[in-house]
């Protein structure tokens, strides 16, 4: 019963974070609008073909799909042009900032703010474990490297300052954060998860943690801020700590 | 096992009293009347292709992103229309331990509210405007959002939330203003966090807590219902140990800002 249930705001596991500031509305239009404009015409190609030969009709799904495709690596390929541009312009980097005294805050929301369109419409899309594609190609060599083989779909993880390696797995629910805002601080930090390193459900990654190969983390646990999980063992907790090797 | 079933009678019982006969024309009136005049300016669009086609093309995005803004808008104020009407016959107010009869006025409009915020807020977060749920909340009433509000992906009740300036939601905490205290009781309070305050990830506020200014609450920590929090501390969840032993760069720097604030006063300190 729909109303028997709690009113709620639902955001679901899209991007981390949902912040807006108007003034960035412009680019979020011209993302929308110039990666729209060239699948609109090959939308009108497809039209055309529908139109003049009748067997194309079987091809319909296939436009359908290809359309879409066109769609959202288009938006990821302008969210890269004004990454480009925007990481020129101030370049990103790691430590403990004050929010009012540098700018590292106002460009981080900036960056996670033009990612955040692909990202929405790769997770909402019909193949949402696909994003790592979305992760590596928005993000360049410098910042990510996911393994092809990882599950990241099924968390919150942050948009930027991510290395996984091949066959990790990240959990229902789980937090995976590289940036963290305390008081009037902003700490940007990497987060590393080495090769078949497993994250359990609803844990939360807090930045700069290290997590080595084929480790578990186990559910409900919490990392401290830079720690580093040996290899090959498992941890539990609050803050996590090591249980058996 | 005689007194679960006996329970799954009544609760069925009850849920059967969901006056559905309203619920859904209310649905279909919010869905489908704001598609005549969206779909109308469409047709008119439409007719700029018979003069010129790229043109047509290249504008028919924009005229569709729009569009589907005028449709969002439209809803909302539909919703809103719907929500005077109900204020109107039972305003909405605050209680513990209300009576939670599936007959009475109160509950029936309660649930209506929550039904009806239903849709508007399922069109935004899949429209690529999901950045107007706060614009949403606040035209539907009981809400205030502050100046430099964060709000990550969570879960938030959709009335009697009041979040003043620079206030931050961690991701997946839950705000819910309302609590169903057995079958029987319901509780609707009003939840306040104050200036600067900053809940966690994963946190869980019941009705009727308020935060002071300058509180912190660290991840994973519930607050039981009709907590008061003091100003300028910050609260944890009793699992948590020590999750800032370690001397991480900066943390003393928060520390000792914590510590003046409580000398000096809050207003000093900002």
């Amino acid at each position: 019963m729909a109303s028997a249930k709690p009113p709620s705001v639902n955001l679901g596991p899209i991007t981390t974070n949902n912040l807006f500031y108007s003034k960035y509305i412009i680019i979020y239009i011209l993302e929308i609008w110039l990666a729209a404009i060239p699948t609109v015409f090959w939308g009108y190609i497809c039209y055309l073909n529908l139109v003049i030969y009748w067997w194309s009709w079987f091809l319909l799904p296939l436009y359908i799909l290809e359309i879409y495709w066109m769609f959202i690596l288009l938006t990821a390929w302008i969210a890269k042009i004004f990454l480009v541009i925007v990481c020129k312009i101030y370049p990103p980097r790691e430590g403990v900032f004050k929010i009012n005294e540098t700018k590292d805050y106002f460009y981080w929301n900036l960056r996670t703010f033009i990612r955040s369109l692909p990202f929405t419409f790769m997770r909402y899309s019909a193949f949402p474990w696909l994003d790592f594609v979305v992760y590596n190609f928005l993000s360049g060599s410098k910042f990510n490297k996911c393994g092809m083989s990882s599950v990241m779909y099924d968390g919150w993880i942050d948009t930027e300052f991510i290395e996984t390696g091949n066959n990790c797995m990240i959990g229902l629910g789980s937090i995976v954060l590289s940036h963290y805002i305390d008081g009037d601080l902003f700490i940007l930090k990497k987060v590393k998860l080495h090769d078949g390193a497993i994250v359990g459900a609803k844990a939360i990654v807090m930045p700069g943690t290290e997590i080595g190969e084929h480790t578990t983390l186990g559910a409900a646990s919490l990392t401290e801020i830079d720690q580093k999980l040996e290899p090959y063992s498992i941890y539990m907790g609050m803050p996590a700590r090591k249980l058996k090797k | 096992m005689t007194g679960e079933s006996k329970n799954n009678e009544e609760l069925h019982f009850k849920i059967s009293d969901l006056n559905l006969g309203i619920y859904i024309p209310i649905h279909f009136f919010i869905v489908l009347t704001p598609i005549y005049p969206v779909f109308y300016l469409l047709l008119i669009y439409l007719k700029v292709f018979n003069y010129n086609l790229q043109i047509g093309l290249i504008f028919l995005p924009l005229v569709i992103l729009g569009l589907t803004f005028l449709y969002i808008v439209l809803v909302v104020y539909l919703t809103k229309f719907i929500l005077v009407l109900s204020h109107w016959r039972s305003k909405p107010r605050e209680g513990e331990n209300m009576e939670r009869d599936f007959n009475s006025r109160l509950v029936f409009h309660y649930h209506l509210r929550g039904f009806v915020k239903k849709f508007p807020l399922w069109l935004i977060l899949r429209s690529p405007f999901h950045f107007l749920v706060p614009w949403m909340l606040k035209t539907f009433g009981l809400y205030s959002i502050g100046k430099n509000v964060l709000i990550y992906d969570s879960w938030i009740g959709l009335e009697f939330i009041y979040l003043e300036d620079n206030t931050i939601v961690g991701i997946g905490s839950v705000l819910s203003s309302h609590l169903v205290d057995g079958m029987n009781r319901l509780t609707i309070k009003k939840i306040k966090l104050g200036k600067n305050s900053q809940l966690g990830h994963d946190v869980l506020l019941a009705p009727g807590v308020e935060l002071g200014e300058y509180t912190i609450i660290r991840s994973r920590a519930g607050v039981p219902k009709l907590e008061k929090l003091k100003a300028a501390t910050v609260y944890k969840s009793g699992f948590d140990n020590s999750l800032y032993k370690r001397d991480v760069k900066g943390t003393k720097i928060l520390r000792s800002r914590l510590e003046m604030i409580r000398k000096n006063g809050i207003s000093k300190a900002t």
